[in-house]
């Protein structure tokens, strides 16, 4: 009673079927394709869960496993490139607003994220795939190409950060990168989705290091406690100095970006997360965002009290952050640092590597889906894992010059951010793709409103760029 | 009994069935961008091209400094 034929399976699931081996249950007559039979064992292991007995620890496991997507792209989106423009914030304006700044960008975060899991949870597609079929391959094509590029620029951040904090134990950047590029492509290769995002999740909450070595460096609380009754607000060159506006926008750069649109709607796709699973997803992404804002406002404390006052402050990349905590903390903070850096550069260059790769599956309507074997789906994942070669090929090179990166790409997030929001908004208020679920007008204006500062930003630190006298 | 009683199999197939697993998806149909809209996305596009223009401007001047 539960055979279908496969040419009545959804297109996604009869693609797969079309173009890889469909493996036929032994004492049942359904047969469908590898991909969803993994994710079908995901989903039954939850309703097992729900339906077992409420007991504290079958709620844990249930909450356990259904967390994930929101999880990793907001510890994810502490990258090593993120790490870098935190402690050049608290280095270059010590204790200031943006301690209390990260409040509002976390919740700017959430709002801008949890549109994904509602547009994936009920269309069951991913971004790339929505954009390319109800916008048509030429807007699709402009979104892939921003995100892409976006994303091939963000790795090279996460190599070096992983270059530089291996130096600290000594080891070669030749053996590190390597070693990171094929974990990075290992588990997204032979893994299937389930385990895929459990090692993720295990590297992801290593991102949780800097909140105890903080904490450990003895924080100014009143000085913290300051910040938010408005200690610090008056900063030096003021509110319109190009280097106040630069950090600000590498700072919402750092909290919103391209990639993390793709990246969660594609990832709620693949857990095979429905509308009745919106509310756990939103925990989710909830834990995810407080263990961002407070990964972000320990690194900014503890640059913040050390490094404030550098002469080249303003400026610092990765090994100057490294050797300024060993010199003004103690070695021991500086290996914390360090260790802290490569997870971070390693748990970005997962969730990056992936969003690639579904976003690409999703656009040329290739099967997609981390449950799928490499044999399988090599077109799903070979651009991704190529972006990714590219970008570790890069920072292998002796004496590469890309340190400004770091704050770079954080600010070239912020600017393909508007466009991208413009198509999440109006997918968010297709009723015939959402029915119930569309935005409501609260959330519509507070993300125009979101885009609208994306832009002032932008063009404020255009302008004082261009026309350094002009402001 | 519900399909989680069931062996592994046949709660799969249940539950593949209760998920609607295997019905086609609802159709995502082509929009055409009204003009307003098509006006827009070129602006934001435009913004794009000047944005990256001006930061590639800001920092190299940044480095020749």
């Amino acid at each position: 009673m539960f055979l279908r034929s496969r040419s009545s399976l959804m297109p996604e699931i009869a693609d797969m079927a079309k173009h890889h081996r469909v493996r036929p249950f032994a004492t049942t007559p359904l047969s469908m394709p590898e991909g969803l039979e993994a994710r079908l064992r995901d989903r039954l292991h939850i309703a097992k869960l729900r339906a077992a007995p409420r007991t504290l620890a079958n709620r844990l496991a249930l909450g356990l496993a259904l967390v994930g997507p929101g999880l990793l792209v907001m510890l994810g989106d502490n990258d090593a490139g993120g790490v870098v423009t935190y402690a050049q914030t608290g280095a270059t304006y010590g204790f200031s607003l943006f301690i209390p700044l990260l409040i509002p960008l976390g919740f700017i975060a959430y709002l801008v994220q949890e549109m994904t899991i509602r547009l994936g949870a009920v269309t069951r597609r991913g971004h790339a795939e929505m954009i390319w079929k109800r916008y048509g391959a030429f807007w699709g094509a402009f979104s892939l190409v921003d995100l892409v590029a976006a994303n091939v620029l963000t790795l090279m951040t996460e190599f070096i950060g992983i270059r530089v904090a291996s130096a600290v134990f000594g080891v070669p950047y030749l053996v590190t990168i390597p070693l990171a590029f094929a974990f990075i492509t290992g588990i997204l290769l032979f893994l299937k989705y389930h385990s895929w995002e459990r090692i993720s999740l295990i590297v992801a909450s290593c991102n949780l290091i800097f909140v105890p070595l903080a904490l450990c460096a003895h924080p100014d609380w009143g000085a913290i406690g300051r910040t938010f009754a408005g200690g610090g607000w008056s900063l030096p060159g003021g509110l319109l100095s190009a280097s106040f506006l630069v950090l600000v926008s590498a700072n919402i750069g750092t909290t919103i970006a391209p990639w993390q649109l793709f990246f969660q709607q594609s990832c709620v796709v693949d857990k095979g997360l429905l509308p009745q699973d919106i509310a756990a997803s939103r925990r989710d992404l909830m834990l995810g965002v407080i263990g961002m804002v407070l990964v972000a406002a320990a690194i900014i404390a503890l640059a913040a009290q050390y490094l404030h006052g550098l002469p080249n402050a303003s400026s610092l990349k990765d090994d100057d952050v490294l050797a300024a905590i060993g010199s003004r903390v103690s070695r021991a903070a500086m290996i914390i640092f360090a260790l802290g850096l490569v997870e971070a550069g390693l748990i970005a260059a997962i969730v990056i590597t992936a969003s690639t790769a579904w976003a690409i599956g999703e656009a040329f309507d290739l099967p997609r889906s981390i449950n799928l074997e490499p044999k399988q789906a090599l077109p799903f994942y070979a651009p991704a894992i190529l972006g990714t070669a590219i970008a570790a090929a890069v920072l292998m090179l002796p004496n590469v010059p890309v340190g400004f990166l770091n704050l770079t790409v954080q600010v070239i997030a912020t600017v393909f951010m508007p466009a991208a929001m413009l198509f999440l908004l109006m997918l968010l208020n297709d009723r015939e793709l959402l029915g119930e679920h569309v935005n409501s007008p609260l959330r519509n204006a507070l993300s125009i409103g979101v885009m609208v500062l994306l832009i002032i930003c932008n063009g404020l630190y255009g302008l004082v760029t261009v026309f350094p006298n002009a402001l | 009994m519900s399909y989680y009683d069931k062996d592994s199999e046949e709660a799969l197939a249940a539950l593949a069935q209760e998920e609607n697993w295997l019905a086609p998806p609802m159709e995502i149909g082509r929009v055409v961008l009204r003009p307003w809209q098509q006006m827009v996305f070129w602006g934001l596009r435009i913004y794009i091209l000047v944005m990256l223009a001006v930061m590639g401007w800001g920092f190299y001047r940044s480095l020749n400094h």
